[in-house]
């Protein structure tokens, strides 16, 4: 193996060392403004100078379907962000436990969920600078587009309270031209831009939305709140999810607007309830987090009408290869 | 024919008996065995291949110990090469025993780590396959040896009227330590929600270093590119902040010059 620079067990000289923290104190301001680490930038860089290898996450299906529509794969990409997350200020916990009872007792019949605004900038901040990074990679690679692109959210033991963010997707490019200016993003497989594409229509970048709403309840009945021992909609709770639901919704159409898209396809969403201390025990605090992440797409003209489909008997079993998994 | 199972000195005698009699000769019947389920089977069968037996490597790998700074994110790169060696030994192993069986290539290789309660820090690296055969004449590997794939009988048959054929099983292993946080950054940085740039670039280049390894594998055997590439990311009891990542894609070069793809058409699957 000659990608390794030393042999086992050989410890590094003190210039060795130097040269390497230097390296990665470099890596980490770039990551801190917003960009890629060298590592990734030299991958980008080797790749689009000499060409050769590509590489690719797609399946084989997805590469006779791009193929197919004329795209070849350049190189897959990746973008990650390791977050923190953890922080919620949500205004309830503050000040004495019986202060905040009271004032959610008080507050009862008016009190409406509320949106909170940091935690959702957050929520979509984070996802948007590892989607970031995604694109600076295809740009650098000067492709047409990215397919593919999947969203993994990861907690590592040893980061308590952060989570991150990785995509990954594969650059393609289009192999007779003409180029676009700037590589559209999707969430679609290759089957899918194959179909998107054959109907007329045109990926352009993923769109999201977001929210985190808060809301409390208050259980006992000298409050005039719910008992433990009955069944009845917690209205409050419902009321977060909706408005989590309702705002998220508008602010991908928001997104996509701005986009001069026509509609918004291959829609994902995921859901969070996060339970927080109101500082009494009767009081419960809910933070309901809503994400929807899509393709944003836009009709081109000249477009094909859909031939109809016919029908088969699929010879497909679903078998994936399980790589490198390690017991307990 | 015997002569091939002759010279191999890394396979058990046992293999070699079981791989004798799979291959028959001398007026006995061959036998195959294979993982591949029934729709597999036909496709393999149909692209032009026999299976001609399930083909299995394995190595008991003792993976060393290498101390990183507290205080760095930095790759250990004593524990990379372990990783990758052991499964190349593996590999290998599984590709003499198609070797033995006169096999083409071998289809839907997976590579597996065991751990057992009886050795510390021991683990067990596992190829399985299925060997095959080429009907028409040979697919083996400008090296002259078999083709190893991911890939199921149905990918493969696709890869093969897509005008593609798989080289090998390219891999490339990073195991990376995570820095520590010191008290000072950790101040910095609690009561706001915001990125932890020490951490993501630490992760970030883990995962790139992985990438290229796999993608210099490619280089070598000289193929086009690397088609179902996946990057697995997994503690092996190193503790929580050693982790390693895993990249492992199947190497792929062109049939014939022109490969056009017909464009593909849309079908109503009766399957569900």
């Amino acid at each position: 193996m000659r990608f390794f620079r030393r042999s086992a067990g050989s410890g590094e000289t003190p210039e060795e060392e130097s040269r390497r923290l230097e390296r990665a104190e470099r890596s980490r301001q770039l990551v801190e403004g917003g960009g890629i680490p060298l590592e990734a930038e030299e991958r980008i860089r080797r790749q689009q100078e000499r060409g050769g290898v590509w590489t690719s996450d797609l399946s084989v299906d997805e590469l006779a379907a791009i193929r197919g529509i004329g795209y070849e794969p350049v190189a897959q990409v990746l973008g990650s962000s390791l977050y923190r997350l953890g922080w919620i200020n949500t205004g309830w916990n503050q000040g004495p436990g019986l202060g905040v009872g009271m004032r959610g007792a008080y507050a009862w019949g008016t009190m409406q969920p509320e949106e909170n605004a940091a935690l959702t900038r957050s929520l979509l901040e984070a996802r948007a600078r590892a989607v970031h990074r995604l694109l600076l990679e295809a740009q650098g690679l000067q492709a047409d587009g990215v397919v593919g692109v999947r969203l993994k959210v990861s907690h590592w033991e040893w980061a308590q309270g952060m989570s991150e963010f990785t995509v990954l997707g594969t650059a393609v490019r289009k192999i007779d031209g003409p180029h676009e200016s700037e590589p559209f993003t999707s969430t679609l497989t290759g089957q899918g831009l194959a179909k998107l594409l054959s109907t007329g229509y045109f990926p352009l970048r993923l769109v999201m939305g977001a929210s985190a709403q808060q809301a409390v309840a208050i259980f006992g009945r000298g409050f005039g709140g719910y008992a433990a021992w009955t069944n009845s909609e917690i209205a409050p709770f419902s009321r977060a999810m909706h408005q989590a639901q309702t705002a998220a919704r508008q602010r991908i159409g928001l997104e996509a607007a701005q986009t001069a898209a026509n509609g918004v396809v291959g829609v994902d969403f995921s859901s969070k309830v996060i339970e927080y201390v109101t500082g009494s025990e009767a009081v419960l605090g809910r933070i309901v987090e809503w994400v929807i992440l899509g393709t944003a797409v836009v009709a081109r003209p000249g477009a094909a009408s859909l031939p109809p489909p016919s029908l088969v008997v699929p010879l497909r079993s679903r078998r994936t290869a399980d790589v490198g998994s390690t017991g307990p | 024919m015997s002569d091939q199972l002759a010279h191999k000195p890394d396979i058990p005698e046992d293999a070699v008996r079981r791989l004798r009699e799979m291959r028959g000769g001398e007026g006995k019947k061959g036998l195959f065995t294979s993982d591949l389920s029934i729709s597999e089977f036909l496709l393999v069968k149909e692209a032009g291949f026999d299976p001609v037996g399930l083909v299995i490597g394995s190595s008991i790998y003792h993976i060393g110990l290498q101390i990183a700074n507290y205080r760095q994110n930095q790759e250990l790169q004593v524990l990379s090469q372990a990783m990758y060696q052991a499964r190349e030994l593996a590999m290998s192993r599984m590709e003499e025993e198609a070797d033995a069986l006169g096999a083409d290539g071998i289809v839907g290789v997976r590579l597996d780590i065991n751990r057992y309660e009886w050795g510390q820090g021991l683990a067990e690296f596992m190829a399985v396959g299925t060997a095959v055969r080429s009907q028409t004449g040979s697919m083996r590997t400008p090296q002259n040896k078999p083709f190893t794939s991911d890939l199921s009988g149905q990918d493969f048959w696709t890869l093969l009227q897509a005008g593609y054929a798989p080289l090998a099983l390219v891999m490339g292993s990073c195991v990376y330590h995570v820095a520590h946080q010191g008290l000072g950054q950790w101040m910095r940085s609690v009561g706001q929600n915001q990125e932890m740039p020490n951490f993501t670039q630490a992760l970030y280049d883990a995962r790139e270093l992985a990438m290229e390894r796999m993608q210099t594998e490619a280089e070598e055997v000289k193929a086009e590119g690397i088609v179902g590439a996946q990057i697995r990311e997994s503690n092996h009891g190193w503790g929580s902040h050693v982790i390693e990542f895993f990249a492992v894609g199947t190497a792929v070069k062109p049939t014939k010059e022109d490969h056009r793809i017909a464009p593909p058409q849309l079908v109503l699957s009766l399957d569900q």
